[in-house]
């Protein structure tokens, strides 16, 4: 099957363009987990996710729109925890990550939901995406977009140091309450393109190599989505090419170029 | 004031007047970035009142205030995120209603005030530590603060760049008449200034 045939499959091709759509804009939440250390965060909007799918399959709601709900609940719920007791967004997320956990599972054995079913959220595939899916995708990814370009230097400013950025007069808490918002939708959007485990190689891995090679906190931006969208095309080629899952191969190209990134830069430190 | 029932400041009487300059000296743990952080309304304390520029902290007028007073931290020089050094500057001006150009020029303005233009385009991370302090300043300048808080802002440095941001922040006060109040335990510094100098001991002034 030639690359005109696959695309002529309405599924492939709404894949594809899901693929390229993450690749392009969703490493900027990569950029918001890295710098803000939500790397256990990240986790926790997994298990909130499998919560929701497992809510949304007892109560008959798609269970992408459920997770992305229980989601949003969960980021809400996360920063004001953290806020009111004082605790780091680690400790909050750690606390609601073993809450979530705890109620999916008492969802899936109180209601009967086919466990199956429920855990298929954190499989995902990019050829298994309906037209909503995909509009839903574009959608925020314009949103994430729209966010990061026209409050910028806001945006930076809470990258590089919250009070700072308190005491330069921007709303840092609510900044930081949408930050973590955008982070909770790509985790639930990915995990319906390419499943929890493999989520990361669209979402951190060019966020990381970017931070290599970056100069400058927009050009942190820019490389982390033009590595991203790099790894999605180059992975759905290769997948059509070598007959492997998507996921697999945008996270096989990934993981090379970051194994790349950290040579070159051992060379470059070496160097200088 | 307490946190986790430990109380850090207590007793505290102390009234800086507009243009002044004053060091807040003591040793590790007198509760001197406390004191700057409950100026700042970045921590809540029990008992007293506060008013920075007339306004009581943490009330509404007060919100319109706080960006009147500019913040130079520690921790700021550890900072490893690639951010330019024209990007930290601009967060100075990040939350101004200004039009573009105007915020432009406002940055390049405190850049040049601070001699620092020519770290536009370096990498923050990579520069030395009186670099980044310039940086902080000319930040602080992009807000046209009346006020500057500065949390020990020579103690990373080497005596040639501490001479160089005790020498830019006379003329800043001498110049714009801002109300400096710095905290320190640079021995140092305290030896050299003319300053108005309080010594913070265990939470009190001495």
């Amino acid at each position: 099957m030639n690359i005109a045939q696959a695309f002529s499959y309405p599924p492939i091709l709404r894949g594809f363009l899901a693929l390229v759509i993450a690749g392009c804009f969703f490493p900027m939440a990569g950029v918001f987990i890295l710098r803000l250390n939500l790397v256990t965060l990240r986790f926790t909007l997994m298990h909130a996710a499998l919560l929701g799918a497992a809510l949304g399959l007892a109560l008959h709601v798609d269970p992408l729109f459920a997770g992305l709900a229980v989601d949003v609940l969960a980021i809400v719920a996360i920063a004001r925890v953290a806020r009111e007791s004082g605790l780091t967004l680690g400790y909050a997320a750690t606390f609601f990550m073993v809450l979530t956990i705890g109620l999916a599972f008492a969802v899936i054995y109180k209601a009967g939901v086919p466990s199956k079913d429920a855990f298929g959220i954190l499989w995902g595939s990019v050829y298994s995406l309906s037209r909503t899916d995909l509009a839903v995708t574009a959608a925020y990814a314009v949103a994430i977009a729209l966010f990061v370009s026209a409050l910028f230097p806001r945006v930076s400013a809470v990258l590089f140091h919250r009070e700072i950025a308190f005491a330069s007069g921007v709303n840092e808490a609510a900044l930081t309450t949408t930050i973590l918002l955008f982070v909770g939708i790509s985790v639930a959007l990915l995990m319906k393109l390419i499943g929890a485990l493999l989520l990361d190689s669209i979402l951190l891995l060019p966020a990381i190599i970017a931070s290599f090679t970056a100069r400058s906190a927009r050009g942190f931006f820019f490389q982390a989505c033009l590595i991203g969208a790099l790894c999605s095309i180059a992975g759905f080629f290769s997948s059509l090419a070598l007959d492997v899952p998507a996921s697999s191969s945008v996270t096989v190209i990934a993981a090379c170029l970051l194994g790349a990134g950290l040579v070159l830069r051992r060379i470059a430190r070496r160097r200088s | 004031m307490a946190i986790d029932g430990h109380q850090i400041l207590r007793d505290l009487c102390l009234s800086v007047s507009c243009g002044e300059r004053i060091i807040v000296a003591g040793p590790n743990g007198a509760g001197k970035t406390t004191l700057l952080r409950v100026i700042l309304g970045l921590q809540r304390w029990n008992t007293g009142t506060l008013q920075v520029l007339g306004a009581p902290v943490g009330s509404r007028e007060w919100s319109r205030h706080r960006r009147k007073v500019g913040y130079v931290n520690q921790e700021a020089i550890s900072v490893d995120f690639p951010i330019s050094g024209k990007e930290v500057v601009e967060i100075g001006a990040c939350a101004l209603p200004l039009p573009k150009r105007e915020r432009r020029r406002r940055i390049l303005d405190a850049m040049e005030a601070m001699g620092c233009s020519h770290l536009q385009h370096r990498m923050y991370a990579r520069l030395s530590g009186g670099e980044k302090q310039k940086l902080s300043i000319a930040r602080c300048l992009c807000q046209d603060p009346a006020v500057l808080l500065l949390d020990e802002p020579t103690s990373s440095l080497d005596p040639a760049s501490r001479r160089e941001v005790m020498d830019i922040l006379h003329d800043l006060n001498e110049r714009q008449k801002l109300t400096i109040v710095m905290v320190s335990h640079d021995s140092q510094v305290l030896s050299e200034t003319t300053w108005r100098i309080e010594h913070l001991e265990a939470g009190g002034f001495a």
